[in-house]
């Protein structure tokens, strides 16, 4: 017991004299050194005073009655919150009740951060109110009740004092019935952390803990700035507690960075704490949130066919990049990238077409058919809408069930790729006016003299959905990345703007009648422009089979070839004067074509395209050991995911990338290059693509030198989903 | 000119962030199941000590602070000095060290922490002092008392507090689990530990 006061030199004296009430207490340690540290005996200073008091003093049998644990502090000194940070205890309240009496949890006020050099600590100054709920049993006894509680409680200023107490709570008793406390335990409630709703999500990155919060009442958020929020956890080890956050509020949703702590976060179910909006001191803000696992960091599971490689599980890569998923969207802007997305699919070459002859039997309509133009208008956004709907819902059943694909899924099938070319095959024979479709399946063509059914609408609305699909219009990628991460009501919503959007030029003209009158006046130039439409979709189709080359080789060609053949055969048998066979014939042509179809696949396990060795010669091929490897070099990387059915891609590619310019850039700068080929379904690079929030491909990702200095690569930074040569100069070049 | 002048604003709008990632250190900190990092000190009687050359035997390293009432509470209940005794019996190497700074709580002279040591019977290998707190620092060691079990190939077993009951109250030892002696003995018959890591509980380290 002597010890400990070998080291009360002079020096240390000097401290503390910044306090009288210090100096005292120093003395009184130094008098009374048995007493000093030993919390059992009856200290003579004390640096707080503790009051219990009861929402009131008279109970009822089977009630619930708030009961508050005031604790004074002097000046300077401070007491712990639940998680009290780097050090210190939490304040400890042990009732001894008589049976059938029952006491909460404590609630505890938002506390404050409290620095000392590297260490933090979460506590209270000057008055802390402990709010509990007392639950009185059904039958009372007579009289007077009193409820012991003991009170352990740690307080600091630089050096800490366990301080206790023991402390009678008079229930019931006849001397003193009318205490009302209710109004202070009110006033006291106020200081409490509130309960939100919203979307609350963490996951780890860089060793640091992201948590993105999205509540769902924004006012939350008023005043909130980047230099003001905070996250205190309410479990130890979760975050660096003396790191400070970095936080970007944004469009209702605020995303918190914070250095992560002792504890491995990927073993975390949820992270739970106070979202912070500080103040001054004991002015804190605090509401109280539960974030699940992102759930773009849960482990793809792999569904390999034939070639497609197995998934080696490697930890290395979320290790090192700092991931970055677009936190920062939120529902609405979403939503406003999907419109905006669709609306840009109208000008792709494949949709582009079918939405012109769809115009143009706009151009016939005069003012009085108003009525008739606005219902092709709704008809065909329904099917439009629907269709995509569909897709969507599909897209999300396959995820469920846990397949690792994204958007553009429906190209990773052949027979997909290879029915889309027959069908703009067949879309381009019609325009060339080779034959009719019938009266279902988008009549585009023909009929356009005499005006359409409702139902054509509809199917065009269908058609033009179908056609639509390989694209991947700019501002989608970020839209679809974050619908498919959502519960499946948010990202159908998602979906259907998008559908929308690409509804929205024809719905607008079919409303407008004034814009009507912007287009050409019908005539004759009507034939023959269509019969030029048939163009864009044959260029289509010849794109696609070169997809299908990529995806099923030489044979696989052939077959789909073939299969084209037997469809011009079947469409010129069934035109043919003699009706009778040559339309049995045309028939059976049409079952051929579909049947040389599905031989597509029967080559497909031959082929694993190799990005290396084709027309991506710069770059080597991406698998996830081989990044992992280069970004624990020193060099930048520039990782760039593709697919040969993607448009974008290949724009960008061509444009931005595989440039004279880009290429010396590279090498100047060391760059080391990736590319992943998603052409085929391939559970590695949908990984990727999902560990930026991203669901479809183009993405281009940039990982910047190691720093000499600090011996750490900045943030991994990702590209726009247009790229121009400028745009990777100024990210490379800086 | 517009372009660049956007580019030169984008520019300087990512100067803090440059500057906020220069300033933050790499990660200080230690896992558990990682290779402990090595330190060299001169301990109290002016012998070096340096942590590798102990690689082969496991190596306990208590952060302390005589004057800290949770250090006090573990030394006056004898219940340091037991682990301590315990733990060096069975050809452990024991460090304490002291962080504390100078004119802080818990700073002594070589001097005054041999008459400590004398004192209450520890039965420690070493004792450093690290008034820099460059130890501390080096292993973010939080509380006194915080504890590190390094095993013999040189890696952090166990991390955090000396028992499972954070309590200033001397009593409160009988009824403790030791956490070190629990993962020294699973270490020394070659088990995981059963808890490697928990919040240690104490004063704060007077860096």
């Amino acid at each position: 017991m002597e010890y400990h006061l070998r080291g009360l030199s002079v020096k240390n004296l000097k401290l503390f004299v910044t306090a009288f009430l210090t100096m005292v207490t120093l003395f009184v340690l130094v008098a009374q050194p048995a007493n000093a540290f030993d919390p059992q005996s009856p200290a003579e200073e004390r640096y707080t005073s503790v009051t219990i008091f009861p929402e009131h003093s008279a109970i009822k049998p089977g009630e619930d009655i708030r009961i508050a644990t005031t604790v004074k502090l002097a000046p300077h000194w401070h007491v712990y919150w639940s998680n009290p940070g780097d050090s210190g205890l939490p304040v400890k309240i042990d009732w001894k009740l008589p049976e059938g009496f029952e006491i909460s949890e404590i609630k505890w006020p938002v506390p404050d951060k409290i620095s000392y050099d590297i260490l933090v600590n979460y506590g209270y100054y000057d008055s802390v109110t402990l709010i509990q709920t007392l639950t009185v049993p059904d039958t009372l006894p007579e009289g007077k009740i009193d409820l012991e509680v003991q009170l352990d409680l740690l307080v600091c200023n630089e050096i800490c004092i366990p301080e206790s107490d023991t402390i009678i709570v008079h229930l019931n008793n006849p001397d003193n019935l009318d205490t009302d406390h209710a109004e202070l335990i009110n006033k006291a409630e106020q200081k409490l952390p509130k309960t939100i709703k919203g979307q609350f999500f963490f996951h780890e990155a860089n060793d640091r803990l992201h948590l993105s919060l999205t509540p769902e009442d924004r006012n939350v958020l008023n005043g909130a700035t980047s230099d003001n929020t905070d996250f205190f956890p309410h479990d130890w080890g979760i975050i660096n507690h003396a790191a400070l956050p970095d936080a970007t509020v944004q469009d209702g949703n605020v995303v918190i960075k914070h250095e992560r702590g002792d504890q491995p976060i990927k073993d975390l179910e949820h992270v739970q704490g106070l979202f912070v909006i500080k103040g001054e001191i004991g002015q804190n803000v605090g509401y109280i949130i539960s974030a699940k696992p992102a759930e773009n960091s849960a482990a793809p599971v792999s569904v390999n066919k034939g070639n497609a490689p197995a998934v080696k599980q490697n930890n290395l890569i979320p290790d090192l990049i700092d991931t970055k998923p677009d936190n920062s969207v939120t529902w609405l802007s979403a939503l406003y990238l999907a419109l905006l997305g669709g609306m840009v699919l109208n000008l792709m070459p494949c949709v582009f077409p079918v939405l012109s002859m769809k115009v143009l039997s706009l151009v016939k309509m005069k003012d009085k058919e108003n009525t008739q133009a606005r219902l092709h208008g709704i008809t065909y956004t329904l099917g439009v809408v629907l269709s995509f709907l569909i897709v969507g819902a599909t897209l999300i059943i396959l995820k469920e069930a846990g397949a690792a694909i994204g958007w553009g899924f429906q190209l990773q099938n052949p027979i997909i790729v290879a029915a889309l070319a027959y069908l703009l095959f067949a879309v381009g024979l019609n325009l060339m006016g080779f034959f009719e479709f019938g009266n279902r399946l988008g009549n585009v063509g023909n009929k356009l003299t005499q005006g359409q059914s409702y139902g054509s609408s509809f199917f065009t609305g269908v058609l033009a959905t179908i056609v639509a699909t390989p694209c991947t219009a700019p501002f989608m990628g970020v839209a679809m990345g974050f619908a498919i991460t959502q519960p499946a009501i948010v990202s159908l919503s998602v979906f259907a703007t998008l559908g929308f959007g690409l509804a929205l030029p024809y719905l607008f003209l079919a409303f407008v009648p004034a814009a009507r009158h912007l287009l050409p006046r019908p005539g004759a130039w009507m034939n023959t422009f269509k019969q030029f439409l048939a163009f864009p979709m044959f260029a289509s189709a010849i794109w696609l089979i070169w997809v299908l080359s990529q995806q099923a080789g030489p044979e696989g060609v052939l077959w789909a070839l073939l299969g084209l053949l037997a469809i011009a055969f079947s469409v010129w048998l069934y035109y043919l004067e003699n009706r009778g066979i040559a339309r049995a014939l045309s028939h059976l042509a049409l079952v051929i074509s579909l049947l040389l179809m599905t031989f597509t696949l029967t080559s497909l396990k031959n082929v694993r395209t190799d990005m290396s060795t084709k027309d991506y010669v710069m770059g080597v091929a991406y698998d996830k050991e081989g990044l992992s490897a280069l970004l624990l070099g020193n060099d930048p990387v520039f990782v760039e995911m593709t697919a040969a059915w993607c448009i974008t891609c290949k724009i960008n590619h061509a444009a931005a990338i595989n440039i004279d310019s880009t290429k010396k850039l590279f090498q100047d700068k060391n760059v080391q290059y990736m590319i992943g080929d998603w052409t085929n379904q391939d559970s590695m690079i949908t990984e990727y693509l999902d560990s930026f929030g991203r669901n479809g491909v183009p993405l281009y990702v940039y990982y910047g030198k190691r720093d000499p200095m600090t011996q750490m690569r900045p943030e991994a930074e990702v590209l726009p989903q247009v790229l121009t040569s400028s745009i990777v100069k100024e990210v490379i070049g800086k | 000119m517009l372009k660049k002048l956007t580019y030169a604003l984008l520019t300087f709008a990512f100067v803090p962030f440059a500057l906020g990632w220069v300033s933050v250190p790499v990660r200080a900190a230690v896992d558990v199941g990682k290779p402990a990092p090595n330190f060299t000190a001169i301990d109290i009687h002016g012998n070096e000590f340096n942590l590798e050359d102990h690689k082969g035997k496991i190596v306990v390293l208590e952060w302390t602070n005589h004057q800290c009432p949770f250090v006090v509470k573990h030394y006056t209940t004898g219940n340091m000095q037991k682990t301590q005794k315990t733990a060096t019996d069975n050809d452990v190497v024991w460090v304490s060290i002291v962080s504390s700074a100078p004119g802080k709580q818990g700073y002594v002279t070589p001097e005054e922490a041999i008459k400590i040591e004398e004192e209450v019977g520890a039965h420690a290998t070493t004792r450093i002092l690290d008034p820099s707190g460059e130890i501390g620092k080096l292993y973010a060691a939080k509380t006194t008392p915080h504890m590190f079990v390094i095993s013999a190939q040189g890696n952090i077993e166990y991390a955090g507090a000396i028992d499972d009951k954070p309590s200033p109250r001397h009593e409160a030892v009988k009824d403790a689990k030791n956490l070190v002696l629990a993962a020294l003995d699973a270490l020394s018959t070659g088990r995981d530990v059963e808890v490697p890591l928990t919040t240690p509980y104490g004063c704060s380290v007077k860096y």
